[in-house]
């Protein structure tokens, strides 16, 4: 099951233009990353709330939608967060120029 | 006929040998006391310490349910391949140039305050400012701007509460009336409303704005020792001695005397506490070589030199530096000073320790660095804006500004910057401490017709707000944007 996990981390992370991937729990604490420690724990924090803020902003208006992805684009690069029950996934993007 | 004879012998005693007297004394040396006494030289022992550069611990979440994860991962990977795809496909951002983000930029005009000024034909500037320790008011002082001799006008302080929701541009929350044009203002570092001034007549007042019917709490009219000249600056430093809770107030003035007061926390009286006077003597010693010739009329050395500016440095509060008539630069300390030989009516003392390389002019505005150790700045008629530390006497770094320079200011917002004001175009200008550049993003530009800036002040509390004053009574506050090194 780790191998299945690792595997599929790749093809995600070996996508074109894919800078870095973390998988986050619902509590914010990283599972897994393929980026640096500091990078890794600044986005889990931030985007974890974020994510949770989006969510309950799409469930208020509409109890029986839910939240499928957040994209996030800035100057330099695009955060894609899909959350889940229990995780979330970030990717983060380099928009092609 | 032949006799044995035999003479007897006859004898005398000899006279060279007198009989020698004797007496017996006895003398005692005083007691010689002992004690001992241990001393040792000190062992000193080095240690070093480093700051670590701290990587935060990536805390791995423990007991993770893998098939859960890859359950998820496994669902969610294809949706989010889909996605990635229809971004690197995506045209819906070509051609798309984010708007610079101007919520932050641009300096902006917040209020221009000006009370009409009905009383006099002549015009009044802006002769002094200060924001109150909150930064919600700002005081500021209308005087003439010119004065032939001595001072006849009434001076006015306005108040305004720029916080206020039924805040007018025009109509003071509060005037204060003096007998004569105020030269200088400083609120108190932290209590709201106490206000000091300093006017022409060399009065110090101390109002406290708290108070309904008569603010003016105290005067140093009929103080013995108080300026006989024009007030220059007045500025609240805070006390060295732990007792009393207030800062001191320090004030200078044209006479050459710099005078520190004790202001009563409760009753608000004002006390000469020291006196210091800066004489005409240090003047002579300018430079290596260089030695000014004795002014006109035979003054004596004993001759006082009037204060145009002083400024205290922030780390050691017992010294400071005066601007002095002249051009010249002292270093003084009111801890090591030595008694004056000047007749008055309460011992003044010479604080003078040394002198910095002058200005060609005289120096209008001194500056102690609050964040820098031992630098200032100082400014003078020369058009020069000059940055020196106090263990060197000539200035590191020498600006010249076109159009001359009036007055200096550090930034409260970043300890680099100083604001600089005076010159004929009307703007405020802001210097970097290190460059000796202009930084062009902070510059306050002119009003719509140029005149000459008196005073700029920043707000203590809300370090983004600059209040401007200029001579035709008006004063602008201004919202600079934020300023950040670029490295």
């Amino acid at each position: 099951m780790a191998s299945e996990v690792e595997e599929t981390m790749k093809r995600i992370q070996s996508h074109k233009g894919v800078v870095g991937t973390i998988v986050v729990n619902s509590e914010g604490i990283p599972i897994k990353t393929t980026m640096d420690n500091t990078t890794t724990v600044q986005y889990a924090g931030l985007i974890s709330q974020l994510s949770d803020k989006a969510r309950s902003v799409v469930r208020d208006l509409d109890p029986t939608n839910d939240l499928t992805f957040l994209r996030i684009r800035s100057r330099k690069h695009e955060i894609m967060v899909a959350p889940d029950k229990e995780f979330i996934l970030i990717v983060i993007q380099n928009p092609t120029e | 006929m032949f006799s044995d004879e035999s003479f007897d012998a006859v004898g005398f005693p000899s006279c060279w040998k007198t009989e020698r007297e004797l007496q017996d004394e006895g003398i005692q040396t005083t007691v010689t006391s002992y004690s001992e006494q241990e001393s040792q030289s000190s062992v000193s022992k080095c240690v070093e310490t480093q700051t670590d550069n701290v990587q935060p611990e990536l805390m791995m979440a423990e007991n993770v349910d893998y098939d859960k994860l890859a359950a998820f991962l496994s669902c969610i990977c294809p949706k989010v391949i889909t996605e990635l795809d229809k971004m690197s496909r995506s045209r819906a951002f070509d051609g798309y140039e984010p708007i610079e983000d101007d919520a932050d930029g641009g300096v902006r005009k917040l209020h221009t305050l000006q009370v009409p000024n009905i009383t006099s034909q002549s015009k009044m500037k802006v002769s002094s400012l200060s924001w109150s320790c909150t930064g919600a008011v700002v005081a500021f002082a209308c005087s003439h701007s010119e004065h032939e001799s001595w001072c006849d006008h009434s001076g006015n302080v306005h108040l305004f509460n720029i916080n206020r929701q039924d805040f007018s541009d025009s109509a003071p929350s509060k005037t204060l009336e003096t007998r004569s044009c105020v030269t200088s203002l400083s609120a108190h570092p932290y209590e709201p409303s106490i206000l000091a001034a300093g006017t022409f007549s060399g009065e110090v007042l101390i109002w406290n704005l708290q108070k309904d019917d008569d603010c003016l709490i105290s005067s140093s009219a009929n103080v013995p020792g108080a300026h006989r000249d024009a007030v220059s600056q007045v500025s609240w430093v805070r006390n060295l001695d732990p007792t009393q809770q207030w800062p001191v107030l320090v004030s200078a003035g044209h006479d050459g005397r710099v005078l520190v007061w004790q202001i009563g926390t409760h009753s608000g009286t004002i006390q000469l506490r020291e006196g210091f006077v800066i004489l005409l003597e240090h003047i002579k010693y300018t430079g290596p070589g260089k030695s000014v010739p004795s002014p006109v009329g035979g003054a004596g050395i004993d001759m006082e030199l009037g204060v145009t500016c002083f400024s205290f440095t922030a780390q050691d509060l017992t010294t400071f530096v005066v601007g002095v008539d002249g051009g010249g630069l002292l270093l003084c300390s009111t801890v090591a000073a030595k008694p004056a030989p000047v007749h008055s009516e309460v011992p003044l003392k010479d604080p003078v320790l040394n002198a910095f390389e002058k200005h060609q002019g005289a120096v209008t505005c001194i500056q102690c660095s609050l964040h820098h150790k031992n630098m200032f700045i100082s400014c003078g008629t020369d058009s020069e804006i000059r940055i020196y530390h106090t263990e060197q006497v000539t200035p590191v770094q020498i600006i010249y500004v076109e159009g001359g320079v009036v007055g200096l200011e550090w930034s409260l917002a970043h300890p680099d910057l100083f604001a600089a004001w005076g010159t004929i175009s009307g703007c405020v200008d802001f210097y970097n401490l290190w460059t000796g550049k202009v930084i062009p993003s902070l510059k306050l530009p002119a009003f719509d017709k140029p005149t000459l800036i008196s005073i700029v002040r920043s707000n203590p509390h809300s370090h983004q707000l600059v209040g401007v004053g200029d001579m035709n009574g008006r004063v602008v506050v201004w919202q600079q944007p934020s300023y950040k090194d670029d490295k």
